[in-house]
């Protein structure tokens, strides 16, 4: 079935796409950069939409510019204008939330197990694929991926309940 | 479809946020990745951890426990015959 787009509707999706590229991105050149090229493959890619919802298919192929966008930045690195960059948007600063995220996830980890701690210091801060980590541990590939999982599962259990411990605090304080 | 769903795990996640290109499996999860937001998000969050625990290195290495564990590693990995070079990912 082959479905036209029309203008309007997509004009009336922009403002919610433009908020979900804003909340992948976390920065506002970048997702209108992305929602320009999300907006051109819908475009291009007009005649696969079903007509359903206009909306969730935007999302869609938002994300998976997102992705691929991610993944060649990964062997790229990202490009950027120096010369036409403003000096202030070179070091943005982070948000409050940001900074407190970051110091619960560093405390989280530091609360971890040894054995927690060695596998996510290999892989993440040390960068090592996971056949090498499994050669330095002397453990199959497959322990080092249910480690670093439990590793991860704790972690997040761990930075999760910070945030409950800090929204009851709040909660708290308000009441 | 539903067949892919069910073969992608957690762990299939996991390497994808920690290396999209050494994912065997990765179309697949990318597949799943388009259509689940929960799991999108679960990989969103595992790579931003993954740069601020980065990013935390300094700091995660005053731990002498660790820091002494990983360089008694690296020390039996050096001492290995036909030990090669370990190479950053990143």
């Amino acid at each position: 079935m082959q479905t036209q787009i029309s203008a309007a509707e997509l004009n009336e999706c922009l403002p919610a796409l433009n908020r979900f590229a804003l909340h992948l991105t976390k920065n506002s050149d970048r997702a209108s950069d992305l929602v320009q090229d999300s907006v051109e493959r819908a475009l291009r890619k007009a005649h696969l939409f079903d007509g359903s919802n206009l909306r969730s298919w935007l999302f869609t192929i938002c994300r998976r510019v997102f992705l691929n966008q991610i993944r060649s930045e990964k062997v790229r690195g990202v490009a950027v204008e120096l010369d036409d960059a403003p000096q202030g948007r070179l070091a943005t600063a982070q948000t409050q939330e940001q900074t407190m995220h970051f110091n619960d996830v560093v405390e989280a980890f530091e609360h971890l197990p040894l054995n927690d701690k060695v596998i996510l210091s290999l892989i993440v801060i040390e960068g090592m694929k996971y056949e090498e980590a499994a050669e330095m541990l002397e453990i199959p590939v497959g322990t080092v991926r249910s480690r670093l999982s439990r590793a991860r599962s704790r972690l997040l259990s761990m930075v999760g309940e910070e945030n409950s411990k800090d929204q009851g605090t709040k909660a708290a304080a308000v009441m | 479809m539903a067949k892919i769903k069910h073969l992608i795990t957690r762990q299939d996640f996991d390497a994808f946020a920690d290396d999209p290109s050494a994912n065997a499996r990765t179309s697949s999860v990318l597949q799943r990745l388009s259509e689940d937001d929960g799991a999108f998000f679960y990989v969103m969050e595992l790579k931003r951890i993954n740069s601020e625990l980065l990013a935390a290195k300094a700091r995660i290495y005053k731990d002498e426990e660790l820091l002494g564990v990983l360089r008694n590693l690296r020390a039996r990995k050096q001492a290995q015959p036909e030990s090669g070079m370990l190479s950053r990912r990143h």
